[in-house]
């Protein structure tokens, strides 16, 4: 009652704006085993004591993998790379075209790059697993003698189920571990609304995790119940919050010590940063005694976002002015163009795969700005 | 192929040719022949470079290195080599026009076999269509090398399926020829599997004006498939859908009020094939007033079948539904709140959900079970409109919400 006092006196006062309810995952499932058979690779995270997660969109599940020695190649780091997708598709036998890459994630220990991708886009799509070390050598992943441990989403709701397959997807977009929790954002191909998901790590069949459902009123006190599409948890005040980038982009902080069972929690918009965008990818760094945040998008480059008025910056209620963009302002990164998959490779550098003005994506470091 | 990794699904058994593709200047007889180089000096060189292909569509297509001596092939077996001395014997490259000067050798596995024949299993099967280069350096081999030829280049391919385009687009809803101005997304099912690409590149949207509507989709490439790569989901951009986002205001809502449009689906849209469809798909339709109005079951018309009999529940709504969220958010419980079995069919432009009983109704209480989800055209739930402006309405969780509609079976 509290709480609903609460939502409903800040909606009054201006204060924004997104909503989660949480509650428990009813029919997810765990188990273990080695050489995974993944059906689809998607976003990558890595976890605790060398645990790298995939995301299994096509087999709706999260593969928890031991990567062991598999974590470091010939040597530590990651060296450029011109025309990664057309070196992958070579070694891989086939055309560029024919290479998707998901996600590109760098192991905090050996800081060799993993890239999660798919060969081919027809009936025989395939995806793989590489890494990608020092020397600038692209390797296939073999995931033969890796022991995992999987989790499976909850099947969507059904009234009637029969003996046809649920063709409703939940395309997961973004992962990340904090603290014991994986946290997912993700899609669906038939209700246009986000699912933020927390998942319990080591995974068990005993605690099944939660899901979070998310939205948001920041549009002319509308509620839009838009989808996140990629987050990163950043401390905020001292306190642990996901940073969410969601489409069309609001950027939102919510408390992770919010996300309970049961519990429904107010996020707040602390930036408007511009209408027909994708946000694709975040870092946090710190340069000269400040954190940024560094995100890339599909139509507006990549941002340079100071933090330090993550916690004191009011929430958005109003509809934005032109352009589309308010509260924290940020700064356009103009010599970083094309950039498609982003990470951080250390305190000076992130990790990118950007496409170049001839079509080819290369992976290269770059400077932190 | 590699362990851990798989197809997300198998294709049809191809028609293949049971020959070798390709070889070296040496001609070798057969169907399926495609170009090679032509170095005529190394005529009658052996040894002898061809494709295996199999005949089934299940085993990989393998490169085939013949005509070794038989000192040098002993010498291999006893080498025990990794794959980059391998690749420095008898290294195998895509062809493609833009191909960086160091482009890495195909990924596969080498062996000699009993058949005395050097033969390369690529990780991933060759691609139908796809040039790959075969070269042949016999300067790497182990000790002995005398009689093993001197260096060749060859040029392989697997020939493309005999198949013409036979897969189209079969429905595309919402099936009525009028829409709400804020309609919120469309679906299109196909015959067949789709490659995973992103549809928003083979889909236009045309006005009365002939002019191309801009920008009337959300742009989120390919995660919009389902499981099948069968039916493509299209989210018109609710940015612009609606009121009060910046996007709506800058350009309006993508579909006015009285106008009349037409969706093209080019058929260049690839198949899981890789095939363009058979043919493209126009749907035309009118556009008629904004939608703010929650779904209410009390306004639901159910003709209530006879005991005894499979006839068919027969539910009519005073509007159309969104047919994905229909076909899987209304059900049938009995007294005892267990689920009962049948078939549903979605009939007048999704206006009538039908469902026939696998088993007698008999006697007593059922209920209409309808989930949460279930959604108008432009995205209304039960007693929940698309757009909200309480904030204390947004008490909506990720739970199983059901609505019972109780209707009786007679006696």
């Amino acid at each position: 009652m509290l709480l609903r006092t609460l939502l409903t006196l800040s909606f009054f006062v201006g204060i924004t704006c997104l909503a989660m309810v949480v509650s428990p995952v009813v029919s997810a499932n765990a188990d273990a085993g080695t050489g995974p058979e993944l059906e689809s690779s998607g976003p990558l995270a890595f976890g605790p004591d060398g645990i790298l997660f995939i995301a299994d969109n096509q087999g709706t599940s999260i593969y928890a993998l031991e990567m062991g020695e598999r974590l470091l190649g010939n040597k530590t780091g990651v060296k450029d790379v011109k025309g990664i997708d057309q070196k992958i598709a070579a070694m891989l036998g086939t055309n560029a075209r024919e290479i998707q890459i998901n996600d590109l994630a760098i192991n905090p220990g050996s800081k060799n790059a993993f890239i999660s991708a798919t060969r081919g886009r027809g009936a025989n799509a395939t995806p793989v697993l590489l890494r990608v070390d020092g020397l600038g050598a692209i390797e296939v992943i073999s995931l033969r003698d890796v022991k995992y441990t999987r989790i499976t989403l909850p099947n969507a709701p059904d009234a009637n189920p029969g003996a046809r397959r649920n063709p409703r997807m939940q395309t997961v977009t973004d992962m990340a571990y904090v603290d014991g929790q994986l946290f997912l954002a993700g899609l669906s191909n038939e209700e246009f609304s986000s699912k933020l998901r927390s998942v319990p790590f080591p995974f068990s069949d005993i605690d099944d995790g939660t899901s979070v459902e998310i939205w948001h009123a920041a549009h002319g006190q509308f509620e839009t119940h838009s989808p996140v599409y990629t987050f990163v948890p950043y401390d905020v005040s001292g306190e642990k919050h996901l940073i969410a980038g969601y489409l069309c982009t609001p950027l939102v902080k919510f408390p992770i010590s919010d996300l309970q069972p049961g519990e429904k929690v107010m996020g707040t918009t602390i930036a408007e940063l511009g209408n027909r965008n994708r946000p694709l990818d975040m870092v946090v760094y710190t340069k000269d005694g400040s954190d940024y945040l560094l995100m890339s998008n599909t139509s507006r480059g990549v941002m340079k976002i100071p933090t330090e008025t993550f916690g004191t910056q009011p929430g958005i209620t109003e509809n934005v002015g032109d352009g589309g963009q308010a509260g924290v302002a940020y700064e356009t990164i103009a010599q970083m163009t094309g950039v498609e998959q982003l990470d951080l490779l250390d305190e000076q550098y992130a990790i990118v795969i950007a496409r170049n003005d001839a079509g080819v994506a290369d992976l290269e470091a770059v400077a932190l700005p | 192929m590699d362990a851990g990794i798989r197809p997300r699904r198998q294709g049809p058994a191809r028609r293949m040719p049971r020959c070798l593709v390709v070889a070296t200047t040496i001609a070798i007889g057969g169907c399926g022949l495609v170009e090679i180089d032509n170095d005529t000096s190394l005529v009658d060189i052996q040894p002898q470079v061809r494709l295996d292909l199999p005949t089934d569509g299940l085993e990989v297509a393998t490169v085939e290195l013949s005509g070794l001596p038989a000192p040098t092939l002993d010498a291999l077996r006893a080498a025990d080599w990794d794959a980059a001395a391998w690749i420095s014997v008898l290294p195998v490259t895509i062809q493609t026009e833009d191909a960086p000067d160091d482009i890495p050798a195909v990924l596969g596995n080498y062996t000699v076999g009993n058949d005395d024949v050097v033969r390369f299993t690529p990780m991933f099967p060759f691609d139908a269509g796809q040039r790959y280069t075969v070269r042949f350096n016999p300067s790497a081999l182990p000790e002995p090398t005398a009689g093993a030829g001197k260096p060749l280049t060859s040029t392989l391919e697997v020939p493309r399926p005999d198949v013409d385009p036979s897969t189209v687009v079969t429905r595309l809803f919402p099936t009525s020829a009028q829409l709400p101005e804020n309609q919120l997304k469309l679906y299109v099912e196909f015959s067949a599997p789709m490659s995973a690409v992103d549809g928003l590149d083979y889909v236009r949207l045309i006005d009365d004006a002939g002019r191309e509507v801009e920008a009337p989709f959300l742009p989120l490439g390919e995660n919009f498939w389902d499981y099948d790569y069968k039916r493509y989901t299209i989210f018109f951009d609710p940015g612009r859908v609606k009121t009060g986002i910046l996007t709506n205001e800058e350009l309006g809502r993508p579909l006015r009020v009285g106008a009349a449009y037409t969706l093209e689906i080019d058929a260049a849209w690839p198949d899981a094939e890789g095939l363009p469809l058979e043919k493209p798909f126009r749907k035309e339709f009118t556009v008629g007033s904004f939608n703010g109005t929650p779904l209410d079951t009390a306004k639901w018309h159910l003709r209530i079948p006879g005991t005894g009999t499979t006839s068919r529940l027969v539910v009519s709504f005073p509007e159309p539904l969104d047919h994905a969220l229909l076909v899987r958010g209304l059900g049938v419980e009995d007294e005892n709140r267990q689920q009962v079995d049948g078939a549903i069919e979605i009939t007048s432009w999704e206006t009538r959900w039908s469902f026939t009983p696998r088993q007698p109704w008999v006697a007593g209480t059922y209920s209409l079970v309808a989930l949460s989800i279930l959604e108008d055209l432009a995205g209304n739930r039960i007693g929940t409109p698309f757009e909200i402006d309480r904030f204390d309405q947004i008490d909506r969780s990720d739970e199983q919400e059901y609505y019972r509609v109780p209707f009786e079976i007679g006696p």
